[in-house]
């Protein structure tokens, strides 16, 4: 005889596997919208290259080539310095704390004390590489076509190189942007021909990053110091 | 099944070297290529992709 308790248990069993079935989905989803974004980004830059065959936009042509000789020479910061993503925080919250008075920054130290700051920067760092581990492996696995024919494997190895081509426009646009958002950090990183790895960063410190070239508060501050250390 | 699963594990390991080495290929160059001859960096560096890409559409 089936009682009430089994018949809960199996409802909610049932509840809990079409929760688990969902997330799956979405998951999948979200993996394939990010690649076909990726794709896209790579073919709107080999498109944006078309500017060179014409006279009047030598300009987007010059500065498209520009981006990609920069990505290149970040690529070398990483593989040199090992530790690009700390030096990035780093400067950072040198140009958060930069001109402050002893006073104020106390202020901000207690502040930090006060929302319960652990300083733990080699976790931070730890957080970026994941990211970057996670993103690549899902450009990695985010395009596999099964299919034999020679033309098949072409139009998978082709969509496939466009799209790590679209990491390069990812993160020309995130330099864009900070050039916009904070042009003091932005010149700080071009010294160090890190500008366009800001893209790794850029979800961590987007939110805040305004605040190095404004008159920002101790608390202010402070919160987006913990943002990074979260 | 034995059949089957070797080669879906062929096709993905085609799929990665097609794609993975000619893209470490041609970042490898473009890195050397800014950091010892950074005025034609650029031209060589899109000269070499475009032969690699081509090697690696006839190989594949």
């Amino acid at each position: 005889m089936i009682d009430n308790y089994m018949l809960i248990n199996q409802m909610q069993a049932d509840s809990l596997m079409g929760v688990r079935l969902d997330r799956a989905l979405s998951g999948v989803k979200d993996a394939v919208m990010d690649q076909a974004g990726h794709v896209n980004m790579g073919v709107t830059r080999l498109i944006y290259y078309s500017a060179c065959f014409t006279d009047n936009y030598q300009d987007v042509c010059a500065a498209q080539k520009t981006e990609d000789v920069r990505f290149m020479e970040a690529l070398v910061q990483l593989v040199r310095r090992h530790n690009v993503l700390k030096r990035m925080f780093e400067i950072y919250v040198e140009h958060l704390l930069r001109n402050r008075s002893s006073e104020s920054t106390r202020k901000i130290q207690q502040a930090l004390i006060k929302k319960g700051a652990t300083i733990a920067s080699s976790s931070l760092t730890n957080q970026g590489l994941s990211s970057v581990i996670v993103a690549a492996l899902g450009f990695s696995f985010g395009a596999k076509i099964a299919i034999d024919t020679k033309l098949a494997r072409i139009a998978a190895v082709s969509v496939t190189l466009v799209s790590y081509y679209g990491y390069v426009q990812e993160a020309a646009e995130a330099a864009h942007r900070l050039k916009q958002l904070s042009p003091v950090y932005y010149q700080a990183l071009y010294a160090e021909k890190l500008e366009m790895l800001y893209f790794l960063i850029e979800p961590v410190i987007s939110k805040n990053v305004h605040l190095i070239s404004g008159l920002a508060t101790e608390d202010d501050i402070a919160g987006a110091i913990m943002q990074v250390l979260r | 099944m034995s059949n089957y699963f070797v080669s879906w594990l062929r096709r993905q390991v085609r799929y990665f070297v097609a794609t993975l080495i000619p893209a470490a290929l041609i970042i490898g160059f473009g890195m050397l290529a800014v950091t010892f001859w950074p005025s034609v960096a650029w031209s060589s560096t899109a000269i070499f992709a475009v032969l690699v890409a081509g090697l690696t559409f006839w190989l594949v």
